[in-house]
């Protein structure tokens, strides 16, 4: 036991002033009595019935000098180092990542980082400042710079483990920041490891908590489809994070009915490569393990794939004969491209984008969208009042539609004055507009005014983006963009076809997201959780579905659940040991208490009836 | 102080001192005797003995029956009566005012004793136990007092006739109580020195560390008939003291340190009681007339109506 403050040792002098008043109190005021007689005898009678009452005076004496000694003690603050605690400024990052919900320690891994927290938090001296941050997809600081420790144990309460993968850097900079500025700031890391590399080093001490026992799971690593020439195929690995080989049963299901089941024993640290062919159709296929021996991560036993539908955009180009369009329309990925003759039947076929390249329209234009490029005068729903050639470009829209388009080098020798009150133009020269998008009785129009030959367009770079663009937001290939491989946080973006009034995303715990669709871009972040996301668009007819997505782990750092030793930041390696691990546990408090109860006893003690 | 006014001097002089044994008196006295005296008072007769007193033979009753009688007479006697004031510091309580002194109320009640003992022609002897050290007030050195076994006592008498009951008055007054006294030691030179044991008030507060009971067992052995009137005064019976305090005796100069609250003083007066108590079991087995006295009790009142029943006077 040390103290803090042992000058405060010198009050314990006050212990002779209170002797010597003590002393002086015994001098009692002398009364005179008749006789002493009877006192004595009463003397003698009590002594006889108790006979601590000699002792009494004195019991209030050692009474009151035991309370002074507790007092003096406390004010010395005597601590004593707890090998648990952590004292300063402390900044606890709590891992709270896929690899958390392991259950090698019951209830889980994360359960066991709360307790660990908790004891932190109980630990917490007088004077420490607390901070917590979990450590999850998005890092959240629950509580900022406190010394409140029912605030900090409420939100403690409030931290929630997730499915993702933890983003450390921006957790490490968070905790940077917290502790700037502080003596004494110490950074704990409640995590059972599996941090990235190339990590920046911590400014502050860092002390590791591992949690976690055990390192055995069985993930699947991969799941994905593919189309090829022989037709759909499925691919899956298996890997074996554990120390000791296990078998399980890798059960298949097509659109919630088991396909396939096959038994498979994976080495220790091993792969086990699977291929299916899938037939026609399938849409959403899931992948289960089960039956392992040892399996402490049940996240990375289940994936999900979603294979799009083949369906690719139909687009027809009606056009004298455009090598530029041609290329870049048949270069689009989900385009497929079919060709017309300027006044040539139109095909029965449904296109769901008609590209008209110094064609005219046929009446009645077609129901669908359309790109116009060169525009003929006859057109139904535009006017063309002549050509200009004054074709410097005056300004560009903001639009997400020129989204890296880069206009500056373009040249058009002429090009057509076409006005239409429901467009906008995006590019406007000189003369007139040069490029204009608008929706006209439920189509998407796009007209470039003038004939990509009187211009050196389809040889800049921004020829394909623009067309890309233009494509893009003509054909609405699938509501949502989600890469193949998506994993817990990513963000989706939504593109709602036109007409769709609302967009309705089913998460896999049944909760349901809606955005109302409108002009700015539409993100859906809440991927936190795996499995399959259902997308439904609504519309003024009603709701129909419109695909699903699939959120997955597929994270090498979160199935390796193994806990880590130490933990590597940048330079330093933090382990468990260390200065750092040792904290000041002060007794203070309980010394004033016993004192507290001591003057209780001598105030009882001297008020105490005969 | 101790001059009596009219009306209580009136009602002291109808009383008389009871004994209950009656001792032999040396002079005719005012009272009726069990031995048969020579007072005009016919008692009984009996037959003629050789060397009786021929004056006495009752010649009526001699012519009548031819035989001699002698007649016996009702022997009026007086009785012996001894005043003992304790004139110890104790005594001289409460210093405050003179509202319930002890002492004054001691020596007011031995001058009404007195005064109806030397009404009723009764032998009247006044003794203050004193230490020697006061012996010199008013003039009285050790050598005047009759008796070397008790020096320092202050004695008068023995004295009879109601005209002395002015000379008892003016003895009694003016002393003051001081200093030790051992109250068994005092009793018992007291009974050694009895010439004519009699009817012994001692008025003491008994508050004698050595106690009273031998004296008071050696005043009966010599034949006293004794009464103790026990004073104590009102603040001796209840306390008004509180705190912690040092309690100094006053007359020994002794001190006892002691914590007082209303339970110690509960204690107190339990204790008191439980003396007096004691006191009066001792007393009623030995036939002494226990008389416990609280002095701020009106002392005609305990004379003429507390004595009375206890039928000390009639």
């Amino acid at each position: 036991m040390s103290f803090l403050t042992p000058l405060f040792f010198l009050l314990g002098l006050l212990a002779g002033p209170i002797i010597i008043l003590y002393m002086l109190r015994l001098r009692r005021r002398e009364v005179a009595v008749s006789s002493t007689l009877l006192w004595r005898k009463l003397l003698r009678d009590r002594e006889a019935n108790a006979p601590w009452q000699k002792l009494r005076r004195n019991l209030l004496l050692l009474l009151q000098l035991l309370i002074l000694a507790a007092l003096v003690l406390a004010l010395a603050r005597p601590y004593l180092l707890v090998p648990g605690a952590v004292s300063g400024n402390v900044v606890i990052l709590l891992d709270s990542s896929a690899s958390m919900q392991a259950t090698d320690v019951q209830p889980s891994r994360f359960e066991a980082a709360r307790a660990t927290a908790a004891d932190l938090i109980d630990h917490l001296r007088g004077g420490d400042l607390m901070t917590l941050i979990q450590v999850g997809p998005t890092p959240i600081v629950l509580a900022a710079t406190t010394q409140d420790k029912t605030a900090l144990r409420q939100a403690l309460g409030q931290a929630q483990v997730g499915q993702g993968a933890a983003d450390w850097p921006a957790a490490l900079s968070l905790a940077a920041g917290a502790a700037q500025g502080f003596q004494e700031a110490r950074i704990v890391l409640i995590s059972d490891g599996g941090l990235p590399a190339g990590l920046p080093p911590l400014t502050a001490e860092a002390v590791y908590r591992p949690v976690g026992e055990h390192g055995e799971n069985l993930a699947i690593t991969a799941l994905a489809t593919e189309e090829t020439t022989a037709g759909l195929e499925l691919f899956a690995s298996v890997h074996n994070y554990g120390r000791q080989a296990q078998s399980t049963l890798f059960s298949l299901y097509l659109d919630g009915s088991l396909f396939d089941s096959r038994r498979l024993t994976v080495a220790a640290g091993g792969d086990a490569p699977l291929a299916w062919a899938l037939p026609e159709g399938a849409a959403v296929v899931e992948a289960r393990l089960a039956e392992q021996t040892a399996d402490y991560l049940a996240l990375d036993d289940r994936a999900w794939v979603v294979q799009e539908s083949g369906v690719n955009n139909r687009v027809l180009l009606v056009t004298p004969g455009n090598v530029f369009l041609e290329q870049v329309l048949a270069l689009l990925p989900g385009v497929e491209l079919f060709k017309g003759s300027p006044g040539a039947e139109t095909p029965a076929d449904d296109f769901a984008l008609y590209v008209y390249d110094s064609a005219s329209l046929p009446e009645p234009a077609p129901a669908a969208d359309l790109l116009l490029v060169n525009p003929q005068p006859d057109s139904s729903f535009l006017e063309t009042t002549g050509v200009f050639s004054a074709t410097t470009t005056v300004r560009l829209a903001e639009d997400p539609l020129l989204q890296f388009v880069e206009w500056g080098n373009v040249h058009v020798r002429q090009a057509r004055l076409v006005s239409a009150t429901w467009a906008r133009p995006l590019i406007e020269a000189e003369g007139g507009p040069l490029l204009l998008v608008g929706e006209q009785a439920g189509r998407r129009i796009a007209i470039l005014t003038f004939d990509l030959h009187d211009s050196d367009l389809p040889l800049q770079v921004a020829f394909p983006i623009l067309m890309a663009n233009l494509v893009g937001w003509l054909t609405p290939g699938r509501t949502f963009d989600a890469p193949p491989t998506l994993h817990p946080g990513e963000p989706v973006s939504l593109t709602p076809p036109a007409g769709s009034t609302a967009v309705t995303i089913t998460t896999p715990d049944g909760a349901a997201w809606t955005a109302e669709v409108g002009e700015e871009l539409l993100l859906f972040t809440g991927t936190e959780q795996l499995g399959l996301y259902q997308v439904t668009l609504g519309d003024v007819s009603g709701e129909q579905a419109a695909g699903a997505f699939a959120v997955n782990l597929f994270n090498p750092s979160e199935s390796a659940i193994a806990p880590a030793a130490a933990l590597t930041l940048g330079p330093t390696t933090v382990t468990t040991e260390g200065t750092a691990g040792v904290g000041q546990r002060e007794l203070w408090p309980w010394l004033a208490a016993v004192a507290l109860i001591v003057l209780a006893v001598e105030w009882w003690v001297y008020h105490r009836p005969a | 102080m101790l001059i009596f006014d009219e009306a209580t001097l009136r009602k002291l002089e109808q009383l008389t001192l009871a004994a209950e044994q009656v001792r032999v008196g040396v002079l005719k006295g005012e009272r009726r005797s069990r031995k048969r005296g020579d007072s005009i008072e016919f008692a009984d007769y009996r037959n003629y003995a050789q060397g009786d007193d021929l004056r006495r033979l009752d010649w009526n009753v001699y012519a009548r029956l031819e035989r001699p009688f002698i007649k016996l007479l009702e022997a009026e006697e007086d009785l012996a009566v001894h005043l003992l004031v304790d004139g110890s510091g104790s005594m001289d309580w409460p210093r405050e005012g003179d509202e319930g002194h002890k002492f004054h109320y001691a020596l007011r009640l031995a001058g009404a004793l007195g005064h109806v003992a030397l009404t009723t022609g009764d032998q009247v002897t006044a003794t203050i136990l004193s230490s020697r050290g006061d012996g010199g007030i008013r003039g009285l050195t050790s050598d005047s007092f009759p008796n070397p076994l008790i020096p320092a006592s202050l004695v008068w008498g023995p004295h009879r006739g109601r005209a002395n009951s002015l000379r008892l008055l003016q003895f009694l007054d003016g002393w003051t109580a001081a200093g030790v006294i051992d109250l068994n030691l005092a009793l018992r030179h007291y009974a050694l020195r009895a010439r004519r044991p009699g009817l012994l008030f001692l008025l003491s507060d008994l508050l004698a560390p050595a106690g009273f009971r031998e004296g008071v067992g050696a005043l009966q052995g010599r034949g006293y008939e004794v009464i103790l009137l026990h004073l104590l005064s009102p603040d001796e019976v209840q306390p008004n003291l509180s705190g912690d305090l040092k309690l100094v005796d006053v007359e020994t100069g002794a001190d006892a340190e002691i914590s007082l609250d209303g339970a110690v003083l509960g204690l107190y007066r339990k204790r008191l009681q439980a003396w007096q108590e004691e006191i009066a079991v001792y007393c009623r087995g030995r036939q002494i007339h226990y008389v416990p006295v609280t002095t701020n009790f009106p002392w005609d009142k305990l004379v003429l109506q507390t004595l009375r029943a206890q039928g000390v006077i009639q």
